[in-house]
């Protein structure tokens, strides 16, 4: 990967945007973006578009959603103890032990998510028992609930700790990999078709909020109204134990980006990815995606009276933890794919499937 | 990716032992899901309306 897209990639999985707090990353991608694009704007509802302009063709939405899950500061007790609310989906059960960073007006307060020791455990509490986010606090070391309140405010937002890790073989860990490694996509597919122009309008947009209801993407496709609509999110890669092929599929990291395939999925639209792949020899996997997908394609596609949509996803490892894993040729294989393809759409293509 | 709806929607005891019953409000983040996810489905049970 080209040093300068890396080092955006890093800059943004390293900011927070909890859903609904998505601006800090929206200022970094709108500055990077700004030498490729004709214009950036950001609506009401935070989404920021990105655009560049076509020679007459469609409308062509691009959607990588830029927010994370995390918490919002609910309550403060006695003793200084932060209590928080989720949100999206929370997995309780890696939350004690974590390391998290109160994202306050001041600055970062940083925390952790303390648990009983073991020792103190009763037999059947050690290996077992489900855990409630309510028996859970953040621990900042404050004294008591003043000192607590003279650093964090109720609906502060909260991360785990924020930090992108090189592993072996271009492999990253990061939480909120889901999805900024989608907003990512886009903007590098937007950058390579600045280079070259097509004759699609294309609309990058780096969308909020849709770890809570897929929200912001289902008001920025209403505003631009595109002809075309194309998701980029994470899925599950099984390829490390506990995950069942014959559920999930047999996705791979490193193996290139996969297209969505099912009823959320425009079938001329999917057969031009697959067509474009194989043409261009961009490694590529297939998924079934059976019914309404938890991505920003679902919104997109009953927009108004129906958008051409279809669905790249990047395989992803641990999803929703701080450990999330995917591997880098997979985001530039995805940015190709997704460029290639949009430079096929003309004025004459029709997605109405007959 | 949302954690998809079969996992955030329960269904509380209540509801489950005595259908008459009032049903408690859906969890938040299951109201704001678009209708798709739920297509002529009851969004408590998954179950089709017209069973």
């Amino acid at each position: 990967m080209r040093n300068e897209s890396f080092e955006f990639l890093k800059s943004i999985e390293e900011t927070p945007s909890v859903s609904g707090y998505e601006q800090p990353v929206a200022r970094i991608i709108r500055k990077r973006m700004s030498k490729y694009a004709d214009d950036i704007t950001t609506d009401v509802h935070g989404n920021l578009i990105v655009s560049i302009k076509g020679k007459g063709g469609p409308r062509v939405m691009l959607a990588g959603h830029m927010d994370q899950i995390g918490f919002l500061v609910n309550h403060v007790n006695e003793n200084g103890y932060i209590h928080v609310l989720p949100v999206g989906g929370i997995d309780n059960a890696v939350l004690p032990g974590s390391r998290v960073t109160i994202h306050s007006k001041n600055g970062p307060v940083e925390g952790v998510l303390g648990r009983k020791a073991v020792h103190l455990m009763k037999p059947e509490e050690r290996n077992g028992g489900k855990i409630e986010l309510a028996d859970l606090a953040i621990d900042i070391g404050a004294k008591d609930r003043k000192d607590a309140l003279d650093k964090v405010q109720i609906g502060d937002p909260i991360t785990f700790k924020l930090g992108l890790t090189r592993l072996m073989n271009d492999r990253i860990v990061s939480p909120g990999l889901d999805n900024k490694v989608g907003a990512f996509v886009i903007m590098e597919a937007l950058r390579l078709l600045a280079e070259s122009r097509c004759a699609a309008s294309v609309y990058a947009v780096a969308t909020v909020q849709e770890e809570i209801g897929l929200r912001g993407a289902r008001t920025a496709c209403y505003g631009i109204d595109p002809q075309v609509g194309i998701a980029v999110d994470v899925t599950h890669a099984s390829d490390y134990a506990a995950v069942d092929k014959r559920v999930a599929g047999d996705i791979k990291i490193g193996a290139g980006p996969v297209i969505d395939i099912g009823a959320n999925i425009n079938p001329i639209l999917s057969d031009l990815f697959i067509d474009v792949a194989k043409k261009q020899k961009i490694d590529h996997q297939l998924a079934a995606a059976p019914g309404a997908t938890g991505t920003d394609a679902n919104a997109i596609q009953i927009s108004r009276a129906g958008v051409a949509t279809g669905l790249i996803s990047i395989p992803n490892r641990y999803m929703h933890t701080q450990v999330e894993l995917c591997a880098l040729s997979d985001l530039e294989n995805a940015a190709l794919l997704i460029a290639q393809t949009i430079k096929r759409i003309g004025n004459k293509t029709s997605f109405i499937p007959m | 990716m949302i954690l998809p709806p079969t996992t955030l929607t329960t269904v509380p005891e209540t509801v489950k032992d005595d259908p008459h019953r009032t049903r408690a409000p859906l969890p938040e983040l299951v109201r704001n899901l678009p209708d798709a996810f739920f297509p002529g489905r009851d969004p408590y049970t998954l179950k089709d309306h017209a069973k």
